[in-house]
């Protein structure tokens, strides 16, 4: 903590930011007795939180699976389940209204990322405030942002639901400028504006 | 809206806080005996439509009393009255009545 | 010379073991812990199956016991010797008491239903055990139980810590589908309004009047008895608890909130027993209960000549078969003292 720059408070109210965590089946379902805290309240992630002053959110879909997998994920024909699952935990944080989802899976931060879009475009529904979304990090994105790296040295501008949000109740700087440019400036182009989900800079 | 080539898949979960039980209370209070039912499958096991249909008696009004009423009416229509459930239950529930009430709340409520 | 016995353990085995020797004419010795007689009998409020008042079976046990007791209260047992032919017993106050023959009456626990954390006992406020809530009916008979409550509805949850191979017993605890049946029916005569759902995976409900119970809850207060076994329950919003199961009956999974979950919990042994067991070489069952001499023929004797067994140390029983056991253990007592020199 020592050499955190910044903590998980959000500057504007002055309460910390309500965090809900998502902790891969494979961590703790998987090898119960590995996990740290153990199987049903593994204390890895909510550890990380509440350190940096964070707020850990219980919400009753918090052990359900994001739905990845491999077998359903990878057949187009079973990604209808695997977005549902998703999707049940959305619905079921949403009321808690959590300014951030926190993972420590490679594969959950890119579900739970891109399905936001994904549900955007298929229902029209977008959770979290104002039609940007809950962004969701891994806890090395987290751990880098804590530290003082540049949001898009650690590729933040690759992530669906924008970061932008967070990074201003964090008080983390970040030039919106710098977003589409590689190295050396080249500039990368723009994606193409979601129908709902809403998109940082709003304005190409 | 847009399609991916997938669909988001329906809730099959029953979700008690969700569901409307006026139909239920309805056929509770018409036949207050199937309160009695244990779930033993007596009746389904002997049950005539059962054999060459899904019609199952005691899954039917289990739903009901959870306030699941998808398909109630084109498979209550299978039951012919023949009343062997009614005769093997072991908690005396009046199966027959039951089946006549489910016919009258279905109407009551225009389904 | 006046024949002598120690019985370790005051409750309801304890009790009548002691009052059956003391009336023929042996000298009882009763060592329990607590400040109190009675043991897991001040616990409950209305015994099944006549729901009547667990008062009046203390006040009948109190009743046999007479001056020819001597009773240590508040003693704990330091170390158990066994030296040809006698019994002698350093309690950890310092007093030493010998006898001719010993009786474990040490009872039982009950599942420590934190261990079940899915379950959310001692994470979330509104879930408790059913010993709580025999607490709670004793204590507030007039109350409004869902005072404060965003929910009328109870779930009662069976099978906590029994039939269970994650909680490491596998038995089944016997007594507590009877006792959730019985609480569902008293909250009903508290709170007419309330909404009870019971929810288990089977009921067991095999002795006289049981079923005749679970008939009442049914016909008389519409109690709901759903099929499946509690899987998970987290918190809402509003400190109500969804609940997870499968209705087994129509085979889907099913979620609902309740304002207040009770959890049955089983028997478990008491680790006093083991440790004293352990002292004399006794033999344990497989589930940790204590093993008599013959499952059959000789459940109040052990395999060790003078010690001799009583009441749920031998694994879960009621309070009417403990009574009747503990008067067995007496008879075996004294038939064994008889031939004693």
């Amino acid at each position: 903590m020592e050499k955190g720059k910044y903590r998980l408070i959000n500057r504007n109210t002055g309460q910390s930011l309500r965090v809900v965590e998502h902790i891969g089946c494979h961590y703790s379902k998987m090898f119960p007795s590995k996990g740290i805290g153990g199987a049903e309240y593994p204390y890895v992630l909510t550890g990380m939180i509440e350190e940096w002053g964070g707020e850990v959110i219980d919400y009753p879909e918090r052990r359900h699976c994001c739905g990845f997998g491999f077998r359903q994920y990878l057949v187009q024909a079973n990604r209808g389940f695997s977005i549902s699952c998703s999707k049940k935990k959305f619905d079921s944080m949403e009321p808690y209204k959590p300014d951030m989802i926190l993972t420590n899976c490679p594969g959950c931060p890119m579900f739970l990322d891109r399905w936001q879009y994904a549900i955007s475009e298929m229902e029209g529904k977008t959770y979290g405030e104002n039609g940007f979304g809950i962004p969701v990090l891994t806890y090395e994105e987290l751990a880098g942002l804590i530290l003082g790296y540049d949001p898009w040295d650690l590729g933040f501008q690759v992530h669906q639901v924008p970061v932008e949000p967070l990074l201003e109740k964090i008080g983390i700087p970040y030039d919106p400028e710098k977003k589409f440019k590689g190295i050396n400036g080249q500039d990368l182009g723009r994606p193409e504006s979601p129908s709902f989900l809403k998109f940082y800079p709003e304005k190409a | 809206m847009k399609s991916f080539g997938y669909t988001i898949s329906k809730d099959r979960q029953i979700n008690f806080d969700a569901n409307d039980f006026e139909i239920t209370r309805l056929i509770d209070a018409v036949e207050p005996s199937i309160m009695l039912c244990m779930g033993c499958g007596s009746c389904t096991g002997t049950c005539s439509a059962g054999h060459f249909t899904e019609f199952n008696i005691r899954r039917i009004h289990t739903l009901i009393q959870r306030g699941e009423f998808d398909h109630l009416k084109q498979e209550i229509m299978k039951c012919m009255l023949c009343g062997k459930c009614q005769l093997v239950c072991p908690r005396g529930v009046n199966l027959r009545n039951l089946i006549l009430s489910i016919h009258t709340a279905l109407e009551t409520f225009g389904i | 010379m006046t024949k002598s016995a120690i019985i370790i353990g005051g409750g309801t085995a304890g009790m009548e073991t002691a009052s059956r020797l003391a009336h023929l004419g042996i000298e009882v010795n009763l060592i329990e812990k607590q400040s109190q007689l009675g043991g897991h009998l001040n616990s409950w409020d209305r015994l099944f199956p006549n729901r009547r008042d667990s008062k009046e079976v203390h006040e009948y046990l109190e009743h046999g016991m007479n001056d020819a007791i001597f009773l240590h209260l508040n003693a704990e047992i330091d170390i158990l010797r066994h030296e040809s032919e006698r019994f002698i017993v350093k309690l950890k106050d310092g007093k030493e008491l010998n006898s001719d023959a010993l009786v474990i009456a040490t009872g039982y626990e009950v599942f420590d239903a934190g261990k079940k954390e899915e379950y959310g006992y001692g994470i979330y406020d509104h879930v408790i055990t059913s010993v709580e809530m025999e607490e709670i009916f004793r204590k507030y008979k007039q109350k409004n139980l869902f005072e404060g409550m965003a929910s009328k509805r109870v779930g009662i949850i069976h099978c906590v810590g029994s039939r269970d191979e994650k909680a490491g017993n596998i038995y089944c605890s016997k007594l507590c589908c009877v006792t959730g049946v019985k609480q569902a029916i008293e909250i009903k005569e508290l709170m007419p309004d309330a909404e009870v759902f019971c929810f288990y995976m089977d009921l067991r409900m095999f002795d006289r009047y049981f079923e005749e119970m679970y008939f009442e809850a049914q016909a008389k207060w519409g109690v709901q008895f759903i099929r499946g076994r509690l899987s998970e329950a987290s918190e809402n919003q509003d400190h109500t608890l969804l609940i997870k199961v499968e209705d087994t009956l129509t085979g889907l999974p099913l979620k609902m909130k309740v304002g207040l979950l009770i959890l049955l919990v089983g028997f478990v042994p008491n680790p006093e027993t083991r440790r004293l067991a352990a002292m004399l070489g006794l033999k344990e069952g497989d589930d940790r209960f204590l093993c008599p001499a013959d499952e059959h023929t000789l459940t109040n004797s052990t395999t060790i000549p003078g010690v001799f067994i009583a009441g749920t140390v031998k694994g879960p029983a009621g309070i009417a078969s403990t009574i009747a056991d503990a008067r067995a253990t007496a008879l075996q007592v004294a038939d064994y003292l008889k031939v004693q020199k």
